[in-house]
């Protein structure tokens, strides 16, 4: 599998899971800690997924998404949204936004390796 | 904390490094713990001083910040009880909230030997 995933996560011990879950798929990967260094890095990049942290200090998560879907080059960048508040309300939220899945915090290991795979697969 | 209780736990973190390092490998399993033994510290500081002031808000990013990193380790239990705490702060139950504080140390005091015992046999 051959891509460039953006992570947005300002933990660093989900990041070192989020790592050590993708690098082995032989993803590339472009971290960012926080929203605003997302924005930043996305001047720029161009990754094939995005695994966006919705409740950042900051810029959100859901306003990252809204920078890329507003953007030519970087709207049809498949992301998952990755959140503390995985309630009913919340992820009709996030699917009307335009994030393609949702996964609750703490993330699980291997769903969230799966639903990278599938995503990617498309 | 009782001592079937002080059992369980231990279980529940040993099971939680196992299914770990299955998923991850046991390289990735040990780094996680060293990143999870050295956060732990400044959450347990930042929760023995919230507690104290009573300040809900400060109780409730403590907690779930203790939510976050023990459930990405699959410590269940411990991020269950973390999880109880941040919504009784987030209610503006700084009482609820603070009276869990007490546990909540002696769970992350009780997870430190378990997690050095596993790095020395994995």
């Amino acid at each position: 599998m051959s891509a460039t995933v953006l992570i947005v996560e300002d933990n660093a011990l989900v990041l070192e899971v989020y790592r050590s879950c993708l690098s082995p798929l032989g993803l590339g990967l472009l971290v960012a800690r926080s929203g605003e260094e997302a924005l930043r890095l996305l001047a720029t990049e161009t990754p094939q997924l995005a695994v966006l942290d919705i409740y950042l200090p900051g810029v959100s998560g859901y306003q990252v998404l809204a920078a890329m879907r507003a953007h030519t080059r970087l709207k049809h960048i498949p992301a998952i949204a990755v959140t503390n508040a995985a309630t009913p309300e919340e992820r009709q939220k996030l699917a009307h936004a335009g994030f393609q899945a949702v996964l609750p915090k703490p993330v699980a290991v291997a769903e969230f390796v799966s639903t990278v795979r599938r995503i990617l697969q498309r | 904390m009782s001592e079937e209780s002080a059992r369980d736990r231990a279980g529940d973190v040993a099971q939680a490094l196992h299914a770990l390092a299955n998923l991850l490998g046991h390289d990735t399993a040990r780094r996680l713990c060293a990143l999870y033994q050295s956060r732990m510290p400044e959450i347990m500081k930042a929760l023995e001083a919230a507690s104290a002031s009573g300040d809900a808000q400060a109780l409730r990013r403590a907690a779930h910040d203790l939510v976050t990193n023990a459930g990405t380790m699959g410590f269940m239990r411990l991020a269950s009880e973390a999880r109880a705490a941040e919504e009784s702060a987030a209610r503006g139950d700084a009482a609820a909230a603070q009276s869990r504080v007490p546990a909540l140390l002696a769970a992350i005091a009780a997870s430190f030997p378990v997690v050095d015992a596993w790095i020395q046999v994995a």
